[in-house]
């Protein structure tokens, strides 16, 4: 994904703010007049966001670990952003899962400071 | 304020499975299917207007990527028995199930059959899932060719 000159994606509408509260994204979740696209990327958006949680259910007999669950237990554990282990292979698990959110990450803002390798930055990027 | 607790995210997403692009009903689905990994998301989720029927009309007419994600959301949505019956009443979803047990493949398969083992665990789903079209030899498919892991829950 490319980013153009003016700072907006250009697979998304120049509107599509780089930047956005979650009531943002969640209005132009909702907009059915928006192009098809941000309404697109705003549910991928929701769809990444939504692996920062805070209580995962792990070890019930017999239910297996989602990808989405471990990758929770990750962010929870480490206390991690989802920007510091983007690229890096999940090494709680065997499940060899490589680590890779594209940039939908920069529009999201989320006040949590990350410290995985003690960056400290906060969830923007 | 999270995700679940905005009442206009859920029909939002549920929306949008309804009338998205197949690419947009992948991440709303997807979005679902992460959120309900917390209990009490689930919960909420289950009990929104539309959420389960909603995947259960993905199950039957989404692209085949679609239909992984709403087979993880519904895994996820039958974890704790209360939604497990919602899961299990709502038309469309046992028999969508068996299905993808037969056209899915890799995830989509360990899905679908994460789900059902789910809806198993419920004595009065049982019957249920063994009526359903082509549901049991499904199950013996995955039992024969699936991977150990999907095998276990097969």
């Amino acid at each position: 994904m490319s980013m153009a000159d003016d700072g907006t994606n250009a697979n998304r509408s120049p509107g599509f703010k780089n930047t956005m509260t979650l009531p943002e994204l969640i209005e132009k979740l909702v907009a059915r007049d928006a192009p098809d696209k941000d309404r697109a990327h705003a549910a991928l958006a929701l769809q990444y966001l939504s692996l920062n949680i805070d209580k995962v259910r792990f070890g019930a007999a017999g239910h297996t670990e989602s990808r989405a669950a471990c990758l929770a237990r990750i962010v929870r554990s480490e206390k991690s952003c989802l920007q510091c282990v983007r690229g890096h292979t999940c090494s709680l698990h065997t499940c060899g899962m490589q680590y890779d959110f594209d940039n939908f990450l920069n529009f999201l803002t989320v006040d949590r400071p990350c410290q995985l390798y003690t960056c400290q930055r906060p969830f923007r990027v | 304020m999270s995700i679940v607790h905005m009442p206009e995210a859920i029909s939002g997403l549920v929306g949008m499975i309804l009338e998205g692009t197949d690419e947009a009903t992948q991440h709303a689905a997807g979005a679902l299917a992460h959120l309900a990994v917390n209990e009490e998301a689930e919960f909420i989720i289950a009990h929104s207007d539309g959420v389960i029927e909603a995947l259960a009309s993905l199950l039957a007419n989404g692209g085949e990527a679609a239909k992984e994600e709403a087979a993880a959301a519904l895994e996820n949505l039958s974890y704790s028995v209360d939604s497990a019956m919602l899961v299990a009443q709502t038309d469309g979803v046992i028999t969508g199930l068996a299905l993808l047990l037969h056209t899915a493949k890799g995830k989509g398969i360990e899905k679908a059959i994460g789900t059902l083992q789910n809806l198993a665990a419920m004595a009065n789903c049982r019957v249920e899932i063994a009526s359903a079209p082509r549901a049991l030899m499904g199950i013996s498919s995955v039992l024969w060719n699936g991977s150990p892991r999907v095998q276990v829950s097969a």
